[in-house]
């Protein structure tokens, strides 16, 4: 560890799916709206409102042009989860009249789960299908789990703890066919691979800022007017802002680096791809090395800066202590305030065990050679030396098969 | 050219030292909240220090606050979530709420025809009485009032404490928005058993609010979710936002004595020379009882309102239209209609900051004066 130690900062940041720092060009171009440009968007009367406005839709021009809709169907939001919810309670409360079913999956963010499971309350009929070992829907069990009074599709673009992709563009044919709307929480997705509504045959997308470098507290739902023209029951009223989908004065300093980061995104995706891609897959394989060792989730189907990897016989509050000069999560950040094991991870069919002993990195693009260099340095003693104390990997070792052993109850 | 703002009732100036705080946890404290390593408990602890350091100022416990992304929301969480949460059967309010009341509680009782919204009757100040509020409480069970601590057009104050005492011994609960309020006074909470503000309103950030409820509310996530801010609002947090108006919530208080006399003397300074050098405009709302950042009037005019406001941003002051009487184009305030003002005149609504002065007035008078002769 000696070699790499010295050249880095620590702790090393390699939890971007949680959150991603605001890249420095973001924040630059953010300042001036906190300080001379602050007016209230809504205000119609003078030159500080105008400014204000003028400002978001530049900002509504760029994210558009990342995402390949036009300005007007993207509404501002404070991020993914209000996103998600307007979507999904959106949807629910104005289409009501063609049915009350809505399709999702078990490895779905909480935002997306836990708003399935409260309309549920109100009346709607709720499927989660599951998922194979490695992520992945299986495209026939959602065709037969489409049924007349389906009124919504709500899958993830890429998932947030193993950065599993979706067959995004078979489950948006399936959904048109169907005459089924089709929303995808792409929280992971924007800004990191290609998106792109048309193509992808989108009706309703959720993303956020600070996953792709932009500040916290911004998101967007994009909501689609044409072929078909979408339209969802605000959540939050007021002034009628956003199209009369979401009232409350828009946070513009935010909504501008929320522009600029999604430019940024844009001009730099191919390079920064390329790159972290290469980070990640050096990192993968020099961790794989291990012995006993495992990649979570799909490898062909997957986000390029993102790997989770499980390692057996390590006890998982002990690699976290192991690891404590890597900022990664073990888990989805909004549930990892409990010591639950990752639904996702056991979704894939991880004991529970397993599921705590996995790591999940994500890197962006300020992480370094030199910082890859470390976290691997870093896990791999971790894991040998939490090994080296180990019963059960002494037993693993001599050949016991420990799933036969039957434990004493103490 | 002159630049003046007298439109801060719609939102103010950020404070340098608030963007000094906004933009260094930006740059160093980056992390998830939710995320258990150093990165994201350093990002928690610096929600938990702005929630303490709010609550000091607000006079209640840190676990009575809860950070929204605006008032909207908080308005909107109070009232959805007490009338699925808490069996409210009638809500109290008043014609001249803002819209994130007034419509949010007309779409509760569409969607819940159990459900009976009371609107006060106002007179042509924007007041209403007491005893009618007193009447439909003694009236009615499960009653929730919501009445706003300052009107954002009028400026008209309420006395939180007189209509929190009425629903306290009347057993109906109390929630106020008082997002063009808080940093300009100090609360006494304990009639109050939900209250709306807004960081933008005091010199802090867009995209942040809070919503304070007492202890022993409980109330369902409007955004569900992750489970953040103990279960009643999910999403990631916006911590240098957060943290940003904590700041500005600070600076306020700290030095509310002298910046309330500099707002206060800003304003009669405005009144005294509209009453001495052009009587014929007039004051809007009831004067003598209103917030001392606001100061709505009607000015007459022979045609084109919305001109008018056109020509007063050209020559650098922005202030808010609200709508005018007369004027085609735009919709009507509702609060000019709830007060029966109509004529041939616009209404113009000056807010008053910590920054303007008394040559911007003085400027501002000669403006209206020639704006009124050509």
């Amino acid at each position: 560890m000696s070699t790499a130690q010295g050249k880095v900062k620590l702790p090393i940041y390699l939890d971007n799916s949680s959150t991603t720092p605001v890249d420095p060009r973001v924040l630059e171009t953010m300042v001036p709206y906190f300080t001379n440009v602050f007016g209230n968007a809504a205000s119609r009367n003078h030159s500080f409102g105008w400014s204000a406005e003028d400002a978001v839709d530049t900002a509504r021009d760029q994210i558009a042009s990342l995402i390949g809709s036009s300005a007007k169907e993207i509404i501002f939001t404070s991020g993914a989860t209000e996103s998600n919810n307007l979507a999904i309670k959106g949807v629910f409360e104005m289409y009501a009249q063609n049915g009350n079913h809505i399709i999702s999956v078990e490895t779905e963010h909480k935002a997306v789960i836990d708003t399935c499971l409260h309309v549920e309350k109100l009346g709607a009929e709720i499927t989660f299908l599951k998922v194979n070992e490695k992520g992945l829907i299986n495209l026939d069990e959602l065709k037969a789990a489409i049924k007349p009074n389906t009124i919504l599709i709500s899958i993830m673009y890429a998932n947030n703890e193993i950065g599993v992709i979706q067959p995004i563009r078979e489950i948006a044919e399936i959904a048109k066919q169907a005459g089924v709307l089709f929303h995808t929480d792409a929280t992971q997705a924007v800004g990191k691979i290609p998106v792109d509504v048309i193509a992808d045959g989108i009706h309703l997308m959720s993303f956020t800022a600070h996953k792709m470098y932009g500040p916290k507290g911004v998101g967007a739902l994009y909501v689609r007017r044409k072929n078909p023209r979408v339209k969802v029951t605000a959540q939050i009223d007021g002034g009628g802002h956003e199209r009369g989908m979401r009232s409350g004065t828009l946070n513009v300093p935010g909504i501008v680096g929320f522009g600029k980061a999604a430019e940024l995104c844009e001009q730099d995706m191919e390079k920064d791809t390329a790159r972290v891609g290469a980070l990640r897959d050096r990192l993968e394989a020099e961790l794989t090395t291990i012995e006993e060792s495992y990649v979570n989730g799909s490898i062909e189907h997957r986000l390029p800066h993102v790997a989770n990897i499980s390692f057996t016989y390590v006890e998982g509050e002990g690699l976290m202590m192991g690891v404590k000069d890597l900022a990664v999560s073990s888990g989805s950040a909004c549930t990892s305030a409990s010591l639950e094991p990752s639904y996702v991870l056991k979704a894939l069919g991880l004991d529970d065990e397993l599921a705590h002993s996995s790591l999940r990195f994500g890197l962006s693009r300020f992480t370094t050679d030199e910082e890859i260099d470390f976290a691997i340095e870093c896990v791999k003693t971790a894991v040998y030396k939490l090994r080296d104390m180990s019963p059960l990997w002494e037993m693993f070792k001599d050949g016991i098969d420990l799933k036969k052993i039957e434990w004493q109850e103490h | 050219m002159q630049n003046i703002y007298f439109d801060n009732a719609a939102t103010t100036p950020i404070h340098p030292e608030v963007i000094e705080v906004i933009s260094t946890v930006m740059a160093n404290n980056f992390g998830n909240p939710s995320s258990i390593h150093s990165s994201g408990r350093k990002a928690k602890g610096v929600i938990e220090e702005s929630r303490v350091t709010m609550a000091k100022y607000m006079g209640c416990s840190p676990s009575e606050l809860y950070f929204t992304s605006c008032g909207t929301e908080s308005n909107n969480i109070a009232l959805r979530k007490a009338a699925d949460c808490l069996g409210i059967k009638h809500f109290i309010s008043t014609p001249i709420e803002h819209h994130s009341v007034l419509s949010t509680l007309k779409d509760i009782v569409k969607q819940n025809p159990d459900i009976e919204l009371h609107l006060l009757e106002v007179d042509e100040k924007g007041n209403y009485a007491l005893e009618q509020l007193e009447q439909l409480l003694q009236k009615h069970s499960n009653v929730m009032v919501s009445i706003m601590h300052v009107n954002n057009e009028l400026g008209n104050l309420s006395d939180l404490n007189s209509i929190g005492a009425l629903c306290s011994s009347n057993d109906a609960l109390f929630h106020t928005d008082a997002v063009q309020t808080v940093g300009y006074f100090n609360f006494d909470l304990s009639n109050i058993d939900m209250l709306s503000a807004s960081a933008h309103k005091f010199g802090g950030p867009k995209g942040i609010g809070i919503l304070y409820m007492k202890k022993g509310t409980q109330l369902d996530a409007l955004i569900t979710g992750g489970g953040q801010e103990r279960g009643l609002r999910a999403g990631t947090e916006n911590v240098p936002y957060i943290a940003g108006m904590a700041k500005a919530m600070a600076l306020c208080y700290d030095h509310l004595i002298e910046k309330s006399a500099h707002i206060k003397s800003i304003k009669s300074y405005f009144q005294d020379s509209i009453r001495t050098k052009l009587p014929q405009i007039k004051f809007n709302g009831d004067v003598e009882n209103s917030h001392y950042t606001v100061l709505s009037v009607r000015v007459p005019v022979k045609e084109g309102a919305d001109m008018f406001l056109f020509n007063l941003d050209l020559k650098g002051i922005s202030a808010s239209g609200g709508s005018a009487c007369n004027s085609g184009a735009s919709k009507g305030s509702h609060v000019m209609e709830a007060i029966g003002n109509s004529g041939d005149c616009v209404n113009l609504r000056f807010s008053f900051g910590i920054n303007n002065t008394r040559d911007e007035v003085d400027y501002c008078l000669q403006s209206l004066k020639e704006l009124m002769d050509s």
